[in-house]
């Protein structure tokens, strides 16, 4: 019995110490500046954005991902972005979120996401290393108060970057869209794209305006006006909008309304848009993808926006932007780490098998400025013949677009400073229910006092 | 041998009471786990400033005291109030009057009326919502074509769900009409209930059909009355799948102009990552809807007497 109970405790032992050793050793290839390949066939759990394009899009990728790592499986799991939005942080703090996430970075503002995520730096690469293959920028959100890397970003969100325009519409009314550079531009153009019923009422509208990137527009214009300090105050906590340049801003939309070329009553532009209820829509360059997937039969193009008319004629952009990220959950170790090391590894030294899908699919599935810098200096030295328009939409949103961008360092989450409180505020104004003057009150009272109180 | 037998009586009961015990301690457990706790976290939670994750504050009395001074609070609040007065109201009303009709069939007949009117009840709300929302399209939705047809008014006026003073209204129809069934059903029932020797009574003695509604049917149907306002009631300030399936893009609707307690809640918390400040608006909510239910217990215990 005595010996017997020797040779198990020995046992035990035994066990322990291979334990230990084993996930020691993993651990350490992991820690030493590389990322191992895995040794084990693992399979990563992976919550994607439920949209048309963007799964179409990473199905493919993973094909081509796990052809070249046989011992790698990944499940894509769509979750519609009210869901994943909604589930994000609760899930992490649960330690039941998927082993990959995709996520926005403007989700994560004012969290130190060194308690959130596995560290990509210096694992994958060195600090400085990662931001050779990726903008500056997208990263400031998601690196950590340790000053590694937690995330990876990979694509702007949906931003105020220009206009998608049906090109048929375009070509009845004879509007060139090369030559729209202006505001002045824009709004002679929705003039001609205009139609009327016969009493006088829009039949369809020359410009529609999503309640997202315009209430994202409005403040982008203010910026361009150089009232970015005037707008928002951030050592003292405050908003300002009764100043001349929110006012003039606020005057550019409504201009829309008054000179009849926008309807605000004319349904979800989501739905009104591929109706052709409007000709021209205020939007990210994704929706470019997302309509030509859902509707191939149309055929839409996109004009970047043109600089607010001022002195400087300064491009300003996203003054709440978010860029598409994505993450390797905390609670990975071992070769599933490694597993997920080895894909961001992947999409940032091969940035063409990912970035390339997505423009050379016909339709395409997803149009937009991306971060990945290696790859934007690949298009930029492709000869004509190897470009297509939505690479090149890329690449001019990504040119133009990342380096334009000056966002606000609002403590107010982007859903609530845009969604519930600077668009009603417009929809007040389009539909006449507010003056300006009441409506820039309003937004500079609410988010104000909302700002003060996060600040506590 | 009457003392062995009663020892073995304790000892039968004994695993008997043991068993009881574990099981009402297994249910009391469960109880508090998914009910009590949560209830008293939330509490908790409404005094604090938290993204659950990597913040986690004392700020006493802040959430409240931005709560009372939020004036999409104090929106949110009216319109679930605006909610309660008008689906009780006038569901009750229309149900009322349906049943009355349909209580003057019989046979197959009534079963049949009966059975159109309940089918909206089974149906998913969310299938229902999305349904109605395109038939609201403005402008040039089956809604705007019908009324314009039938009615003259210029389809540009026609715009439901994205007009501020029409589009909560618009979701209160469909709610009413989605439930009017079921209402119907219950009035049904209690009309059932009430004795035909009373109508006689009232026939014999000259009274009109309106009268004999008013004066038998009516008051006889006091316990369902009270039980479909208190029951709706709830419902109104809980409202929730309609308006977010309707007007969910923006939430809220055009201009906050269906924006409503739950909401306003899930938006703060899972939108704008302030969990405390959600907690905070939940408990209001609790507060009026135990109120609620207070005034339901009371109309229960009444007695009703004629």
């Amino acid at each position: 019995m005595k010996s017997l109970r020797c040779v198990a405790v020995v046992l035990l032992l035994l066990l322990a110490a291979g334990v230990v050793f084993a996930g020691g050793k993993q651990e350490a290839a992991g820690a030493a500046g590389g990322v191992g390949e895995p040794t084990t066939a693992v399979k990563l759990d992976w919550w994607y954005q439920d949209w048309t394009g963007g799964i179409s899009w990473v199905t493919d990728y993973l094909t081509l991902f796990e052809s070249k790592h046989p011992n790698i499986d990944i499940n894509l799991i769509p979750v519609p972005f009210d869901d994943l939005f909604a589930k994000f942080i609760p899930s992490i703090a649960q330690g039941n979120e998927a082993d990959i996430l995709f996520g926005y970075d403007e989700w994560l503002i004012g969290k130190d996401v060194s308690k959130l995520f596995n560290p990509l730096t210096p694992t994958i690469f060195s600090k400085e290393e990662f931001k050779q293959y990726i903008y500056e920028p997208p990263l400031k959100n998601v690196t950590g108060s340790d000053g590694e890397i937690y995330g990876l970003p990979g694509l702007t969100g949906a931003n105020a970057f220009g206009f998608t325009y049906h090109k048929d519409l375009f070509r009845q009314a004879g509007v060139t869209a090369e030559n729209v550079k202006s505001w002045d531009d824009l709004k002679a153009a929705s003039k001609k794209l205009s139609v009327y019923n016969a009493d006088g009422t829009i039949k369809r509208s020359g410009m529609l305006f999503t309640y997202t990137e315009a209430a994202n527009s409005l403040l982008d214009m203010i910026q361009m006006q150089g009232a970015r300090d005037k707008v928002f105050n951030k050592s003292t906590n405050t908003w300002n909008f009764n100043i001349p340049e929110a006012k003039k801003a606020m005057e550019t939309f409504k201009w829309f309304v008054d000179n009849k070329t926008y309807d605000p009553q004319s349904g979800d532009p989501f739905q009104s848009f591929p109706n052709q209820i409007g000709a021209m829509l205020l939007i990210g360059p994704w929706n470019v993808g997302g309509t030509m997937t859902n509707f191939p039969e149309l055929d839409v193009g996109y004009l970047l926006m043109p600089p607010f008319p001022t002195a400087n004629d300064k491009l300003v952009l996203g003054s709440v932007v978010s860029y598409g990220t994505y993450f390797a959950s905390r609670r990975l170790k071992g070769d599933k780490l490694n597993g997920a090391l080895t894909m961001f590894k992947d999409m940032l030294t091969n940035p063409a098998d990912f970035c390339d899908i997505p423009f050379y699919h016909e339709p395409p599935y997803w149009v937009g400025a991306v971060c990945f810098k290696k790859y934007i200096e690949d298009l930029a030295s492709r000869p004509a013949d190897r470009m297509n328009e939505f690479a090149q939409t890329a690449l001019t949103a990504t040119q133009k677009g990342l380096p334009a961008i000056n966002t606000l360092e609002t403590r107010i989450a982007e859903p609530i400073l845009i969604r519930q409180v600077i668009h009603p505020e417009m929809m007040n104004v389009f539909l006449g229910k507010k003056s300006i003057d009441n409506a820039l009150s309003y937004m500079t009272d609410y988010l104000t006092r909302q700002e003060k109180q996060l600040a506590q | 041998m009457a003392t062995q037998v009663m020892s073995l009586e304790k000892h039968r009961r004994k695993p008997l009471s043991s068993f009881i015990l574990v099981v009402a301690l297994a249910v009391l457990a469960y109880y508090t786990l998914v009910g009590i706790w949560p209830f008293v976290y939330n509490i908790w939670l409404t005094f604090r400033k938290t993204d659950l994750l990597t913040e986690n504050k004392w700020i006493g009395l802040s959430n409240y005291a931005f709560m009372f001074t939020d004036p999409i609070f104090w929106k949110s609040l009216w319109h679930n109030v605006y909610y309660l007065i008008v689906t009780v109201a006038v569901g009750t009303v229309t149900s009322l009057i349906l049943a009355a009709l349909i209580y003057r069939t019989k046979g197959v007949a009534r079963k049949i009326y009966t059975a159109m009117f309940f089918a909206p009840v089974v149906t998913s709300m969310v299938a229902v919502s999305l349904v109605w929302t395109l038939l609201y399209f403005p402008k040039i939705g089956l809604f705007a074509q019908i009324i314009s047809g039938l009615f003259g008014v210029s389809r540009d006026k026609l715009v439901f769900l994205h007009g501020t003073e029409t589009a909560l209204l618009c979701i209160m129809i469909m709610d009413i009409w989605r439930d009017t069934g079921i209402r119907t059903v219950i009035f049904l029932a209690g009309m059932d209930e009430i004795p035909d020797s009373l109508y006689e009574t009232a026939r014999i003695d000259g009274a009109s059909q309106l009268g004999q509604f008013f004066r038998i049917t009516l008051p006889l149907l006091t316990p369902q009355l009270a039980f479909i306002a208190a029951v709706y009631s709830i419902n109104a300030i809980r409202v929730y799948v309609p308006i977010y399936m309707m007007t969910g893009s923006p939430p809220g609707g055009p201009a906050n102009s269906t924006m409503v307690l739950t909401l306003h809640m899930y938006l703060s918390a899972f939108y704008g990552q302030r969990f405390g400040y959600g907690a905070a608006i939940s408990m209001v909510m609790f507060v009026i809807l135990f109120g609620l239910v207070l005034a339901e217990i009371r109309a229960f215990q009444q007695r009703w007497e004629y």
